[in-house]
């Protein structure tokens, strides 16, 4: 009788390990970019979605990464099925959606949402698709701040000139700055921070979600401030080799992360609470700061830095909430 | 006709003298300001948010910069909740307070100069305020309207 449960348990157990095998050999790998690893928050919103793609009949196995670029070469040599990654690394796979990030594109969160809203419906579904790859999700990280060590920097006058690290393998950065008239100090993923912290770079452009992480108070200190102004609104997209998802997965998908949009802005609107020194522009230089932000943005795009599609896009969201702007009686966009 | 007159005149003085009870004086405004220190003191957020006119104005003078800022309520209170976060032991010591009263008591104007200092990261800080607070009254609540600070910030 002994022999015979033991028997039954022996059976019990392989068909599960089978079972799980199985499983664990359609499961696609889903390369996931956090600085934070396993335990960081863009890596807790894919395990969710890992289980909402289970009803899609798709099964993603997580693996989480600190170094992006690392995360952007697997998915290239084809580790990664699938991968999240920031819009500014989505470049190289869809010029379309990383325009979202164009500077001064959009000037809110409500903006964001209306975009990432449109670029969501299966209408737009052609334009997620390039080349090999699909974006099945545009997901919100907030604005980009310009955090400055020191507040007597209060113009657009003066700030040009004043040393700004920038991500050295971001071609968008470094025009951006040469744009805008900065220096561009040239950094990793890993000293970005630390060279504004210890003052080697005067100012640098960061989310609000990285101000507690990556202790940006430290650089801003008691001299400095940070521009209540967002230059741009960043993004996390999520992309894959279009061939190895079924047709409708991406649909699927964008339309769950369009959904999240909410929920995602919560912990953004959090830590923006929570930035000391955060003050609008100085009176009189707002309109100053957007003509050079502007200037950028159309300079950029007639370079092919931005798409010219996703640039006219935004100037539609921008002018359906503030009708009144100059440049929605223009056709430069 | 006559009787409906009476009784219309009645009714408006009986109002008029109920709602001068309320109208600010020179003791309201000044226990209001300290109130909204006390609150600061407090780290009462709720408080402060209450003391506040929705659309308040708030503009900051940096002497030292000779520049300005204009705040919004939300914007000057998440200032304010963000040093409370980052600070401690801060200190506020308001001092020659002169109020003027308008609008027949129903809005009032208060000047101040105000110290304030606190420790905020790892430093020691010390500001000197030249403050001017205008009050409203809503819905029978004291509430700021708008207020204006040079500061050596």
């Amino acid at each position: 009788m002994k022999g015979r449960v033991t028997s039954l348990y022996q059976k019990t157990f392989c068909a599960l390990a089978l079972s799980l095998l199985s499983s664990l050999s359609n499961a696609q790998t889903f390369c996931v970019f956090d600085v934070l690893g396993m335990q960081g928050p863009f890596y807790n919103t894919m395990r969710e979605y890992a289980t909402q793609a289970r009803k899609w009949n798709v099964e993603l196995e997580l693996k989480a990464y600190t170094d992006e670029e690392q995360a952007v070469n697997d998915f290239n040599e084809g580790k990664c099925d699938i991968a999240s990654v920031t819009g500014i690394r989505a470049r190289e796979f869809n010029l379309f959606t990383s325009s979202i990030e164009a500077i001064s594109g959009l000037k809110n969160d409500a903006q964001m949402k209306s975009v990432i809203e449109t670029i969501s419906r299966p209408e737009a579904s052609k334009l997620m698709v390039q080349d090999n790859f699909e974006v099945v999700g545009v997901l919100p990280i907030g604005g980009a701040y310009l955090f400055l060590n020191d507040r007597s920097i209060n113009s657009v006058e003066k700030i040009k000139g004043k040393k700004i690290a920038v991500l050295a393998h971001d071609i968008v950065q470094l025009r951006m700055a040469e744009r805008l008239g900065f220096q561009p100090l040239a950094a990793d993923i890993n000293d970005f921070a630390s060279k504004f912290n210890s003052g080697e770079s005067d100012l640098i452009a960061a989310p609000a979600i990285a101000y507690m992480p990556l202790e940006l108070f430290k650089g801003v200190a008691n001299k400095g401030l940070v521009l209540n102004m967002p230059i741009s609104q960043l993004s996390l997209q999520v992309i894959t080799h279009f061939h190895k998802f079924s047709g409708e997965f991406g649909q699927h998908s964008r339309t769950y992360f369009a959904g999240l949009f909410d929920t995602l802005q919560k912990p953004i609107n959090a830590a923006e609470q929570e930035i000391l020194y955060f003050f609008p522009a100085p009176d009189g230089e707002y309109n100053n700061y957007q003509a050079l932000l502007t200037d950028a943005r159309l300079s950029m795009t007639q370079e092919g830095i931005y798409d010219t599609k996703m640039v006219s896009l935004l100037k539609k969201v921008r002018c359906k909430y503030e009708p009144t702007l100059s440049e929605c009686s223009d056709n430069k966009e | 006709m006559k009787k409906l007159m009476i009784c219309a005149g009645l009714a408006l003085t009986l109002t008029q003298g109920a709602y001068a009870a309320d109208l600010l004086s020179s003791k309201k405004t000044q226990r209001f300001l300290k109130d909204f220190y006390q609150a600061m003191q407090d780290r009462d957020d709720k408080k402060l948010d209450a003391m506040i006119a929705d659309n308040a104005s708030i503009n900051i003078y940096l002497i030292k910069m000779a520049q300005s800022f204009s705040l919004n309520k939300s914007q000057y209170l998440q200032q304010v909740k963000s040093a409370w976060h980052f600070g401690r032991s801060e200190k506020y010591k308001l001092k020659n307070l002169k109020y003027t009263l308008t609008q027949a008591g129903l809005s009032a104007n208060l000047s101040l100069n105000m110290d304030e200092s606190r420790t905020i990261l790892d430093e020691d800080l010390t500001q000197a305020h030249e403050m001017s607070v205008d009050l409203i009254l809503v819905d029978d609540q004291v509430k700021i309207s708008s207020l204006k600070t040079k500061t050596t910030f």
